[in-house]
């Protein structure tokens, strides 16, 4: 009889640990940051414990700093954001679920050898799902869903199961009205691939002098015709490549 | 009778240390539950992009109050909000240079110029176009970032 005890205790114990919720507890809360109770929104208050499915809002230049595990997951929840926050926790598996609804996190994921980790960020148009890192999550209505590793890598895959492994400077960007993800390396090239028009001049003024006939060049005799043949001619343009970067 | 006023006075200041807390507490909740509610609304008016972009610059509020800022006052709180409407107070506010042709007219068309320039609005519509309270946060989120860019 007193072995059955022991076993029963011994077997409830293991299937609370397998499915037991993880402590999520506030770390830090600066401005007006609340969290769903039921119908109504309450406070959050530094070091106050949250149930599992927690939805929490930040109000404008606030923010909140959540700890989602035993293994210091941590989740920076930055102004204007709604997310739900899941997470279970066992001795070998954390597996942690945010449903970010709008606004910017900044998810920390430290890796540890001896726990599988599970770490996904959902927003409507994509999902990301971290290994071992820091990454900076942000989705608006019209904006989609942008991830930006700070550290290690993510593995971010859109409705259509289309994923991307991304690190370094590296940027995964999903349109809410598009199938495909952006070009991952869309950041860098915007700043290493410059358009010429000629002449140093900027695209901008490229198209007004299209659109108003030139006259800012400042021709004597109102001449456009030579500012409208050199648009297309070849420029010289000096390229310095530094490597690795 | 002095005793009577002092005691009094008391009594007022007592209360109004245990409501402070409670005052505060309302005015917190009312800025996320009025958040939630832009956040559902399908045409954000003008009186909500006004009230979201002093909530995220509080700056410059203070700055309004001693010299008010034209594009603020420009159309009533009901109106229907544009994009051009809110561009136009970003791109001033903030400085944007993004557009030689928003530096040379201050044009609301090429203030959502500026807007795409920095990242703030992305370049599918146009100035005329209706946002939603969904939009209007996404694009005060994407403003707040490119103000710590800069």
């Amino acid at each position: 009889m007193k072995h059955f005890f022991v076993v029963i205790f011994l077997s409830g114990s293991l299937l609370c640990a397998s499915n037991s919720f993880a402590e999520i507890v506030v770390t830090k809360v600066e401005g007006t940051v609340a969290y769903r109770d039921g119908n109504k929104w309450s406070p959050l208050k530094e070091k106050m414990k949250l149930p599992e499915g927690v939805k929490v809002s930040t109000g404008a230049n606030s923010y909140a700093v959540i700890s989602l595990n035993s293994i210091n997951h941590t989740v920076k929840v930055e102004p204007l954001t709604m997310i739900q926050i899941f997470s279970k926790e066992t001795k070998s598996e954390t597996d942690t679920h945010i449903g970010l609804k709008r606004g910017q996190i900044t998810a920390n994921v430290p890796r540890d050898e001896k726990v599988k980790t599970i770490f996904k960020v959902s927003t409507p148009v994509a999902t990301s799902s971290v290994r071992g890192t820091e990454e900076r999550i942000t989705y608006g209505n019209r904006s989609g869903m942008t991830v930006e590793v700070l550290r290690g890598s993510i593995e971010a895959t859109n409705r259509l199961g289309r994923g991307n492994l991304i690190s370094g400077r590296q940027k995964f960007v999903q349109m809410s009205n598009s199938a495909n993800s952006g070009n991952i390396l869309s950041s860098v090239r915007s700043i290493t691939i410059v358009s010429v028009n000629g002449y140093g001049l900027i695209s901008e003024e490229t198209a007004t002098s299209q659109y108003s006939g030139g006259d800012q060049t400042g021709s004597p005799d109102g001449d456009t015709g030579a500012f409208f043949n050199n648009i297309q001619r070849n420029s010289t343009v000096s390229v310095n490549i530094v490597w690795p970067w | 009778m002095v005793n009577g006023g002092y005691m009094f006075k008391k009594i007022i200041f007592a209360m109004f240390l245990l409501l402070m807390p409670a005052i505060l507490f309302s005015q917190e909740i009312n800025q996320i539950e009025w958040l939630s509610q832009l956040d559902s609304k399908a045409i954000a008016t003008f009186g909500d992009g006004k009230k979201l972009f002093y909530m995220t610059f509080p700056e410059f509020s203070e700055k309004h109050k001693a010299s008010p800022m034209d594009e603020l006052n420009k159309y009533s709180d009901n109106s229907p909000l544009t994009r051009g409407m809110i561009a136009a107070i970003i791109a001033r506010e903030l400085n944007l240079k993004g557009s030689f042709l928003y530096i040379l007219t201050g044009w609301e068309r090429y203030a959502c110029r500026a807007c795409i320039a920095e990242g703030i609005m992305n370049s599918d519509s146009s100035e005329n176009d209706p946002i939603s309270g969904p939009e209007l946060l996404d694009i005060m989120i994407q403003a707040k970032n490119a103000k710590g860019r800069n």
